[in-house]
Protein backbone atom coordinates (compact mmCIF):
# COMPACT_ATOMS: atom_id res chain seq x y z
CA UNK A 1 0.00 0.00 0.00
CA UNK A 2 1.19 3.72 -0.93
CA UNK A 3 2.64 5.29 2.24
CA UNK A 4 1.42 9.12 2.48
CA UNK A 5 4.90 11.07 1.86
CA UNK A 6 4.52 12.36 5.05
CA UNK A 7 5.90 9.30 6.41
CA UNK A 8 8.57 8.78 4.11
CA UNK A 9 10.43 12.24 4.72
CA UNK A 10 9.02 13.04 8.22
CA UNK A 11 9.27 16.38 8.04
CA UNK A 12 8.74 17.64 4.56
CA UNK A 13 8.29 20.94 5.28
CA UNK A 14 11.93 21.45 6.67
CA UNK A 15 13.58 19.17 4.41
CA UNK A 16 12.08 21.75 1.70
CA UNK A 17 12.96 24.86 3.25
CA UNK A 18 16.59 24.25 3.72
CA UNK A 19 16.95 22.14 0.11
CA UNK A 20 15.85 25.55 -1.31
CA UNK A 21 17.97 27.54 0.60
CA UNK A 22 21.24 25.03 -0.34
CA UNK A 23 19.76 25.19 -4.01
CA UNK A 24 20.18 28.50 -3.87
CA UNK A 25 23.71 28.72 -2.27
CA UNK A 26 24.80 25.95 -4.98
CA UNK A 27 23.42 28.49 -7.99
CA UNK A 28 25.56 31.23 -7.16
CA UNK A 29 28.59 28.74 -7.01
CA UNK A 30 27.57 27.83 -10.36
CA UNK A 31 27.25 31.45 -11.45
CA UNK A 32 30.99 31.88 -10.21
CA UNK A 33 31.95 28.85 -11.63
CA UNK A 34 30.82 29.75 -15.32
CA UNK A 35 31.02 33.35 -14.79
CA UNK A 36 33.57 35.81 -15.55
CA UNK A 37 36.41 36.92 -13.39
CA UNK A 38 38.19 40.05 -14.25
CA UNK A 39 39.37 41.42 -11.32
CA UNK A 40 36.73 39.87 -8.75
CA UNK A 41 34.07 42.23 -8.33
CA UNK A 42 31.59 40.97 -10.33
CA UNK A 43 32.17 37.10 -9.32
CA UNK A 44 32.15 38.82 -5.79
CA UNK A 45 28.32 40.79 -6.17
CA UNK A 46 26.04 38.34 -6.75
CA UNK A 47 22.71 38.82 -4.37
CA UNK A 48 20.17 36.70 -3.04
CA UNK A 49 17.29 37.63 -1.49
CA UNK A 50 14.44 36.57 0.08
CA UNK A 51 11.08 36.44 -2.75
CA UNK A 52 10.16 37.91 -5.43
CA UNK A 53 12.40 40.72 -5.08
CA UNK A 54 14.65 42.88 -7.38
CA UNK A 55 18.44 43.18 -6.74
CA UNK A 56 19.57 46.66 -6.26
CA UNK A 57 22.56 48.16 -7.95
CA UNK A 58 25.78 49.83 -6.96
CA UNK A 59 26.28 53.13 -7.12
CA UNK A 60 28.06 54.97 -10.42
CA UNK A 61 31.44 55.47 -8.14
CA UNK A 62 31.89 51.92 -7.70
CA UNK A 63 34.07 50.58 -11.01
CA UNK A 64 35.83 47.48 -11.92
CA UNK A 65 39.63 47.62 -12.08
CA UNK A 66 42.12 47.08 -15.48
CA UNK A 67 43.22 43.97 -15.37
CA UNK A 68 46.45 42.62 -17.22
CA UNK A 69 45.43 41.20 -20.77
CA UNK A 70 47.00 37.71 -19.98
CA UNK A 71 45.22 37.12 -16.79
CA UNK A 72 43.21 34.17 -16.72
CA UNK A 73 42.93 33.25 -12.69
CA UNK A 74 39.85 31.97 -11.79
CA UNK A 75 38.57 31.62 -8.31
CA UNK A 76 38.23 27.32 -7.19
CA UNK A 77 37.37 25.30 -4.82
CA UNK A 78 37.28 27.21 -1.32
CA UNK A 79 37.68 30.21 -2.62
CA UNK A 80 34.34 30.61 -4.47
CA UNK A 81 32.64 29.59 -1.62
CA UNK A 82 34.66 33.02 0.15
CA UNK A 83 32.77 34.77 -2.90
CA UNK A 84 29.16 33.87 -1.57
CA UNK A 85 26.59 36.37 -0.49
CA UNK A 86 24.52 35.46 2.51
CA UNK A 87 21.85 33.50 2.05
CA UNK A 88 18.65 34.82 3.91
CA UNK A 89 16.47 31.96 6.06
CA UNK A 90 13.48 30.37 3.68
CA UNK A 91 11.18 29.95 6.86
CA UNK A 92 7.91 30.50 4.70
CA UNK A 93 9.21 29.11 2.16
CA UNK A 94 9.58 32.35 -0.15
CA UNK A 95 12.08 30.90 -2.52
CA UNK A 96 15.24 33.82 -3.81
CA UNK A 97 15.74 36.66 -6.24
CA UNK A 98 19.39 36.31 -7.78
CA UNK A 99 21.03 38.69 -9.16
CA UNK A 100 24.21 40.73 -9.78
CA UNK A 101 24.79 44.14 -8.22
CA UNK A 102 27.33 45.79 -10.65
CA UNK A 103 25.99 48.22 -12.98
CA UNK A 104 27.89 46.45 -16.10
CA UNK A 105 26.23 43.07 -15.49
CA UNK A 106 24.51 43.11 -18.66
CA UNK A 107 27.77 43.23 -20.74
CA UNK A 108 29.37 40.87 -18.10
CA UNK A 109 26.45 38.12 -18.65
CA UNK A 110 26.17 38.65 -22.08
CA UNK A 111 22.82 40.08 -22.72
CA UNK A 112 23.41 43.17 -24.76
CA UNK A 113 26.68 43.19 -26.63
CA UNK A 114 29.64 45.48 -26.71
CA UNK A 115 33.32 45.48 -27.88
CA UNK A 116 35.09 46.41 -24.33
CA UNK A 117 36.03 44.37 -21.80
CA UNK A 118 35.29 41.08 -22.34
CA UNK A 119 33.74 41.20 -25.72
CA UNK A 120 30.78 38.85 -25.27
CA UNK A 121 33.20 36.56 -24.53
CA UNK A 122 35.79 37.02 -27.47
CA UNK A 123 38.13 39.26 -25.58
CA UNK A 124 41.61 37.65 -25.54
CA UNK A 125 41.35 36.95 -21.79
CA UNK A 126 37.85 36.13 -21.30
CA UNK A 127 37.57 33.66 -18.52
CA UNK A 128 33.85 32.80 -19.28
CA UNK A 129 32.34 31.07 -22.42
CA UNK A 130 30.32 33.66 -24.69
CA UNK A 131 26.58 33.59 -23.78
CA UNK A 132 27.55 31.58 -20.75
CA UNK A 133 24.67 33.18 -18.48
CA UNK A 134 22.02 31.82 -20.91
CA UNK A 135 23.58 28.31 -21.10
CA UNK A 136 23.94 28.19 -17.94
CA UNK A 137 20.58 29.42 -16.82
CA UNK A 138 18.30 27.77 -19.80
CA UNK A 139 20.64 24.53 -20.47
CA UNK A 140 20.82 22.37 -18.19
CA UNK A 141 23.80 24.12 -15.59
CA UNK A 142 21.88 25.52 -13.25
CA UNK A 143 19.08 22.58 -12.94
CA UNK A 144 22.04 20.63 -12.07
CA UNK A 145 23.38 22.38 -9.13
CA UNK A 146 19.59 22.81 -8.28
CA UNK A 147 18.90 19.15 -8.15
CA UNK A 148 22.21 18.13 -6.23
CA UNK A 149 21.87 20.64 -3.38
CA UNK A 150 17.91 19.60 -2.80
CA UNK A 151 18.84 15.76 -3.43
CA UNK A 152 21.84 16.34 -0.61
CA UNK A 153 19.79 17.53 1.68
CA UNK A 154 16.74 15.36 0.83
CA UNK A 155 19.18 12.56 2.07
CA UNK A 156 19.62 13.32 5.39
CA UNK A 157 16.08 13.41 6.47
CA UNK B 1 23.88 12.34 -36.41
CA UNK B 2 24.27 15.25 -37.79
CA UNK B 3 25.01 19.08 -36.53
CA UNK B 4 24.35 20.78 -39.07
CA UNK B 5 21.33 19.45 -39.50
CA UNK B 6 20.50 20.34 -36.27
CA UNK B 7 21.53 23.71 -36.46
CA UNK B 8 18.95 24.18 -39.45
CA UNK B 9 15.86 23.56 -37.66
CA UNK B 10 16.10 26.59 -36.00
CA UNK B 11 17.94 28.84 -38.35
CA UNK B 12 16.83 28.15 -41.60
CA UNK B 13 13.10 29.09 -40.13
CA UNK B 14 14.14 32.29 -38.41
CA UNK B 15 16.12 33.31 -41.35
CA UNK B 16 13.32 32.98 -44.08
CA UNK B 17 11.02 34.66 -41.46
CA UNK B 18 13.54 37.90 -40.86
CA UNK B 19 14.06 37.92 -45.10
CA UNK B 20 10.05 37.55 -45.60
CA UNK B 21 9.98 41.05 -43.64
CA UNK B 22 9.37 44.17 -45.69
CA UNK B 23 12.65 45.73 -45.69
CA UNK B 24 14.11 42.03 -45.88
CA UNK B 25 16.34 41.94 -42.67
CA UNK B 26 19.82 39.86 -43.51
CA UNK B 27 20.78 37.24 -40.77
CA UNK B 28 23.94 35.98 -39.35
CA UNK B 29 24.34 32.55 -37.31
CA UNK B 30 27.31 31.40 -35.64
CA UNK B 31 31.05 32.21 -37.04
CA UNK B 32 29.72 34.74 -39.79
CA UNK B 33 31.09 38.24 -39.75
CA UNK B 34 28.63 40.47 -40.00
CA UNK B 35 28.73 42.50 -42.98
CA UNK B 36 30.64 46.02 -43.35
CA UNK B 37 27.73 47.04 -44.75
CA UNK B 38 25.26 45.62 -42.12
CA UNK B 39 26.73 46.59 -39.04
CA UNK B 40 25.43 49.91 -39.10
CA UNK B 41 22.14 48.78 -40.63
CA UNK B 42 19.54 46.25 -39.29
CA UNK B 43 20.25 43.06 -38.84
CA UNK B 44 19.82 39.76 -36.94
CA UNK B 45 22.14 37.43 -34.98
CA UNK B 46 21.12 33.71 -34.30
CA UNK B 47 23.50 31.82 -31.84
CA UNK B 48 23.05 28.27 -30.72
CA UNK B 49 24.95 26.42 -28.06
CA UNK B 50 24.94 22.79 -27.41
CA UNK B 51 24.39 21.55 -23.92
CA UNK B 52 24.50 17.97 -23.91
CA UNK B 53 24.01 14.94 -26.39
CA UNK B 54 23.08 11.84 -24.44
CA UNK B 55 21.40 10.95 -21.34
CA UNK B 56 22.54 8.03 -19.57
CA UNK B 57 21.03 4.80 -19.02
CA UNK B 58 21.20 1.37 -17.34
CA UNK B 59 22.45 0.08 -20.88
CA UNK B 60 24.16 2.32 -23.61
CA UNK B 61 23.48 5.78 -23.31
CA UNK B 62 20.33 7.29 -25.53
CA UNK B 63 20.59 10.17 -27.64
CA UNK B 64 18.85 13.84 -26.32
CA UNK B 65 20.48 16.57 -28.27
CA UNK B 66 19.82 19.94 -26.37
CA UNK B 67 20.67 23.42 -25.91
CA UNK B 68 19.81 27.20 -26.01
CA UNK B 69 19.06 29.50 -29.11
CA UNK B 70 19.83 32.77 -28.91
CA UNK B 71 18.33 35.43 -31.18
CA UNK B 72 19.13 38.93 -31.37
CA UNK B 73 17.42 41.25 -33.65
CA UNK B 74 18.98 45.19 -34.13
CA UNK B 75 16.96 48.10 -35.47
CA UNK B 76 17.61 51.30 -35.72
CA UNK B 77 18.05 53.50 -32.63
CA UNK B 78 15.89 56.33 -32.04
CA UNK B 79 13.37 55.40 -33.74
CA UNK B 80 10.92 53.90 -31.29
CA UNK B 81 9.95 49.96 -30.55
CA UNK B 82 7.98 48.92 -33.50
CA UNK B 83 10.57 47.60 -35.87
CA UNK B 84 12.02 45.67 -33.53
CA UNK B 85 9.14 44.37 -31.94
CA UNK B 86 8.28 43.45 -35.75
CA UNK B 87 11.40 41.61 -36.14
CA UNK B 88 11.49 39.60 -33.34
CA UNK B 89 7.54 39.02 -33.55
CA UNK B 90 8.24 37.12 -37.23
CA UNK B 91 11.06 35.11 -34.80
CA UNK B 92 9.05 33.78 -32.02
CA UNK B 93 6.42 32.95 -34.11
CA UNK B 94 7.98 30.77 -36.72
CA UNK B 95 10.19 29.35 -33.96
CA UNK B 96 6.55 28.69 -32.17
CA UNK B 97 5.59 26.79 -35.24
CA UNK B 98 8.32 24.27 -34.68
CA UNK B 99 6.06 23.10 -31.56
CA UNK B 100 3.71 21.49 -34.12
CA UNK B 101 1.50 18.33 -33.06
CA UNK B 102 1.38 17.71 -36.75
CA UNK B 103 3.50 14.02 -37.34
CA UNK B 104 7.33 14.36 -38.13
CA UNK B 105 9.08 12.71 -41.10
CA UNK B 106 10.66 9.70 -40.31
CA UNK B 107 13.79 10.17 -41.32
CA UNK B 108 16.15 13.29 -40.60
CA UNK B 109 15.98 15.84 -38.06
CA UNK B 110 13.22 17.66 -36.04
CA UNK B 111 13.16 19.65 -32.57
CA UNK B 112 11.55 21.81 -30.75
CA UNK B 113 11.68 24.49 -28.37
CA UNK B 114 11.27 25.21 -24.54
CA UNK B 115 9.97 28.32 -22.98
CA UNK B 116 10.82 31.49 -25.05
CA UNK B 117 12.34 34.19 -22.08
CA UNK B 118 11.91 37.48 -23.46
CA UNK B 119 11.79 39.63 -25.59
CA UNK B 120 14.07 41.87 -23.92
CA UNK B 121 14.53 45.66 -25.50
CA UNK B 122 17.68 47.41 -25.46
CA UNK B 123 19.27 50.87 -26.63
CA UNK B 124 22.97 49.96 -27.08
CA UNK B 125 25.21 52.34 -25.72
CA UNK B 126 27.75 51.77 -28.41
CA UNK B 127 26.24 51.02 -31.34
CA UNK B 128 23.25 52.61 -33.56
CA UNK B 129 20.76 50.23 -32.58
CA UNK B 130 18.20 49.35 -30.71
CA UNK B 131 18.29 45.16 -29.57
CA UNK B 132 15.60 42.77 -29.14
CA UNK B 133 16.70 39.37 -27.79
CA UNK B 134 14.86 36.30 -27.09
CA UNK B 135 16.64 32.88 -26.07
CA UNK B 136 15.03 29.65 -25.51
CA UNK B 137 15.81 25.55 -24.71
CA UNK B 138 15.82 23.20 -27.81
CA UNK B 139 15.58 19.32 -27.83
CA UNK B 140 16.10 17.66 -31.00
CA UNK B 141 16.03 14.11 -32.48
CA UNK B 142 17.90 12.90 -35.51
CA UNK B 143 16.61 9.62 -36.86
CA UNK B 144 18.87 7.92 -39.31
Amino acid sequence: MAKPISQLIPDFTEALKEGIQEAAENVVVGLIEEGPYWDGVFAASWSVRKGKSSTPTYGLNVRGAKRSATARTKPQGRAIKSLLPPIPSNKKLEGYTIGNMTRYRGYAMDLLPTNFGRQGGRAENATAMPDWFLTYYQGEGMKKKYEEAMTNVFKKY
Amino acid sequence: MTLQSIRAIYEAPVIAALAALNPTVNCYVDNQPVKKTDSNKEHALVRLNFTGMTETTLGPNIENIRGVLIVECFAKKNNGPARAQEMITAVMTTLNNLNTCDPHASTGSYGTIGTIVGPSFASLEDRPHYMASISCPFKATHLS
